[in-house]
């Protein structure tokens, strides 16, 4: 057998390697080569070279076609049917909503009337109204024990209480969970083993303006720390980052499962972006931490993870925090977040 | 009998139509990633002129991988799309950033992060052969785009292109990569491809 030095350039291995498709023992023999040898580095060049010009001929040529098959096409119609269909769903359903609130609004009410609705007067001017309290913020429930606290002595918050779950000022959009309707194909192999294999719909909230940045930034910033340390010190859900990064072209926050209650182990909340300020995500219980997956990223580097934070503004959503933009994650309908509780031996 | 084919989802019937070389499905394809696409670029210091282009070559590059076999279905289609899209921009961003910094160096600046191939692409030396390619005619142009775009079987080449066998298209494209080399020495002052650039 020829030694490397002595071995001449042979066409129809130097076209597989340019075209990456030698089997890496061959690959790597190739490589050393290259190293050693003028005449292959030559060969492999003036290959690829080649090779690229051909590529660029045909990329081109099919983008013209492209464009003008897209110039000729005309753009789809507006499809009023599915419009409409989805419209009048949209409407039963904040109609059935509107309706189950209305009736327990008036079993809550009906012990305290003692007189019709048609005989109340309003006798106080409206100057005159005390002035409403301000939205407190969560800093300020966490300073000031809850009614429950105070009566039953119990530090834990019970997500399950209506008067005790947390709110936040900023509501992410009710957006109603779409897990029936994706599809099996959509699930990577990584995870298609595991658990179930649920969506959930992430909103992508407006950065604020370049101008508020600073200021605002902060603020947020403070407002999700102090939101956040409420949490943990009242041993609920959660809040806090312990790791962070990127995972080919996801980024994932990984969120400490001591103080983060979350999703049954196994289990796995997925959403797909459909429209353009909603990203894909996947939320994903898995051993003792809560992984919270972007995908695609939404532009984030490694610094922007690690300082992102996460909030719990109710039962059944996250708010991520990242540089000046906040995702927020509704989980799948059925899905809620519960206090942790260590397992019982 | 005829069998008529039924699709689980959109996608996979788009990867057939592409795998069939149908390029209408990547009009469908496109006008399915445009929003996204253009609102992550425009978004991120680029125009929708920018978008649509980014878009454009997104799409080439899913034919591409799709027509040489080395596509796996692992995330929906629009899901691939973006990813690419946004990956193909940031990379000009980035290039546009460095080349900024070293007016100097201008298109010699190189994104290490490309494969060998894909950055010579956009070199001279590539633009040379793709002109060059143009004159050159049937059926070389078509079997050298074939074999080396499409990266297709000597087989198939032979089969659509009507030649005997595999051995005989092979043949054929030894005598088309030295017409076309010829050609571009005649064209560029006598010297050979690799010194043109």
């Amino acid at each position: 057998m020829d030694s490397p030095l002595q071995r001449p350039p042979d066409p129809a291995v130097v076209e597989r390697y340019v075209l990456g498709q030698l089997p890496k023992p061959e690959r790597t023999d190739v490589e050393r080569l290259l190293e050693e040898d003028p005449r292959w580095r030559e060969a492999v060049e003036r290959e690829q070279r080649l090779a690229a010009g051909v590529r660029r001929l045909g990329r081109d040529h099919l983008r013209e076609r492209l464009r003008q098959r897209l110039r000729e096409a005309p753009a789809p119609a507006i499809p009023w049917p599915r419009l409409i269909a989805a419209a009048a769903s949209v409407i039963i359903i904040v109609g059935i909503l509107v309706v189950n609130q209305w009736f327990q609004l008036g079993r809550e009410s009906v012990t305290g009337i003692d007189q019709s609705v048609s005989d109340l007067t309003v006798e106080t001017p409206l100057e005159s109204l005390p002035e409403m309290p301000k939205d407190e913020s969560l800093a300020d429930r966490a300073k000031a024990p809850s009614p429950a606290e105070e009566s039953e002595g119990s530090v834990a918050p019970d997500f399950k209480r209506a008067d005790q779950r947390p709110t936040h000022p900023r509501q992410l959009a009710a957006t109603p969970a779409t897990a029936q309707q994706e599809e099996k194909a959509e699930v990577s192999a990584e995870f298609a083993s595991e658990g179930d294999d649920t969506w959930t719909q992430a909103q992508l909230y407006r950065p604020m303006p370049e101008e508020l940045a600073g200021a605002g930034e902060r603020q947020s910033r403070a407002e999700a720390r102090r939101a956040n340390k409420f949490l943990e010190d009242e041993d609920t859900s959660a809040g806090r980052v312990s790791k962070s990064s990127s995972e080919g072209d996801a980024s994932v926050i990984v969120v400490d499962q001591r103080t983060f209650a979350s999703l049954a182990p196994g289990t796995q909340a997925r959403v797909q972006g459909q429209a353009p300020d909603q990203i894909p995500a996947l939320v994903e219980h898995r051993r003792d931490t809560l992984r919270v997956i972007l995908y695609p990223p939404a532009l984030f580097d490694s610094e922007e993870l690690d300082r992102a934070t996460v909030e719990v503004p109710s039962e059944d959503s996250l708010l991520i925090t990242i540089a000046r933009q906040q995702i927020g994650l509704r989980l799948p309908s059925g899905t809620r977040l519960q206090p942790y509780e260590p397992a019982r031996r | 009998m005829s069998a008529r084919l039924a699709f689980l989802t959109q996608d996979a019937r788009i990867l057939d139509l592409i795998r069939r070389g149908d390029e209408g499905a990547l009009v469908t394809l496109y006008r399915s990633c445009r929003r996204q696409v253009v609102s992550l670029v425009v978004a991120n210091s680029g125009t929708l002129d920018d978008a649509d282009d980014i878009l454009q070559e997104a799409v080439v590059v899913l034919w591409e991988r799709v027509r040489a076999g080395r596509f796996e279905l692992t995330a929906r289609l629009e899901t691939f799309i973006y990813a690419t899209a946004r990956n193909l921009w940031l990379r000009r961003l980035a290039r546009a950033r460095r080349e900024l910094a070293m007016p100097d160096h201008g298109s010699a600046i190189e994104d290490p992060e490309l494969p060998a191939l894909e950055r010579m692409i956009d070199d001279e030396g590539a633009r040379i052969i793709a002109e060059t390619l143009e004159l050159l005619g049937e059926p070389c142009r078509t079997l050298l785009l074939l074999f080396y775009w499409e990266e297709r079987p000597m087989e198939e080449i032979a089969s659509r292109l009507g030649f005997a066998n595999a051995a005989t298209a092979k043949s054929k494209k030894y005598q088309c990569k030295k017409a076309l080399e010829q050609l571009v020495s005649e064209r560029y002052h006598g010297q050979p491809p690799a010194a043109a650039s």
